[in-house]
């Protein structure tokens, strides 16, 4: 029961992050996408990190349920990733949709896999 | 502003607890991590839905957009468990995976926009 509450307020800090981020940028005058590729990408390579981490050093499993799936779950967001591209197609932008969605899955992919391998790797370097 | 930050909060608390809860529901492995794609595929829908009519107020669209909806479904989790399907092998369930989440993900987006919209 005490981890459904980690979740959620995990998610609490992760959505809240994620909404200042956007903020920042939409007042650094990007667009809506920018502020959600950014956070996902950082998402994908911080849930790697921590993940690897955790396989490293053996931490408890609410710790890494609550920072992994509360506050980095609801940090990145695949809803508002599927609705940016249709409001770029419908707004007649073909290459920044494609170009958005080239950049999300190809980033997100590798920056898992670099944080991941960054802090599994530094095990065997010691 | 101060008021939409509890907003984001509110629907982030709920939206989390929601995806570990169909995570946990549906921990069976059976193609691919079916949790997080069940969790991002319906959070697609809604979130067209939710965009789609433009009769809903702001304060409704930032709770449950960004906030339920926002922390409801992942971009981390989803290419975390990509990366595990193809470190241990499983090159076909990984193909599946991230093929199936992207194309029915941006469709079920453009569905939901569609039907409130046209209403």
């Amino acid at each position: 029961m005490y981890i459904y509450l980690a979740v959620g307020i995990g998610g609490v800090i992760g959505a809240l992050l994620r909404y200042f981020i956007l903020i920042w940028f939409i007042n650094l005058g990007y667009s809506y996408p920018a502020g959600t590729l950014c956070v996902n990408l950082i998402g994908c390579f911080i849930l790697g990190y921590l993940q690897g981490i955790a396989k490293v050093y053996e931490l408890p499993g609410w710790l890494v349920t609550g920072v992994g799936t509360g506050i980095i779950g609801a940090f990145t967001t695949f809803s508002t990733f599927s609705i940016d591209v249709i409001q770029f197609i419908k707004e007649g932008f073909l290459i920044p949709a494609c170009t958005y969605i080239l950049a999300s899955s190809i980033g997100g992919y590798y920056l898992a896999y670099t944080g991941f391998s960054l802090s599994t790797n530094k095990r065997r370097g010691v | 502003m101060v008021n939409q930050i509890w907003l984001v909060g509110l629907g982030g608390f709920f939206g989390a607890i929601l995806r570990y809860f169909f995570n946990q529901y549906f921990s069976t492995f059976i193609l691919f991590p079916l949790g997080t794609f069940l969790v991002n595929m319906t959070g697609s829908f809604f979130i067209g839905l939710l965009l789609g009519s433009d009769w809903i107020s702001s304060s409704i669209r930032i709770l449950v957009g960004t906030g339920f909806l926002g922390a409801y479904t992942t971009f981390s989790t989803f290419n975390f468990e990509l990366f595990m399907l193809k470190k241990n092998g499983r090159d076909f369930q990984f193909f599946l995976y991230i093929v199936s989440s992207y194309i029915l993900g941006i469709f079920l987006a453009y569905l939901g926009y569609s039907i409130t919209s046209l209403l």
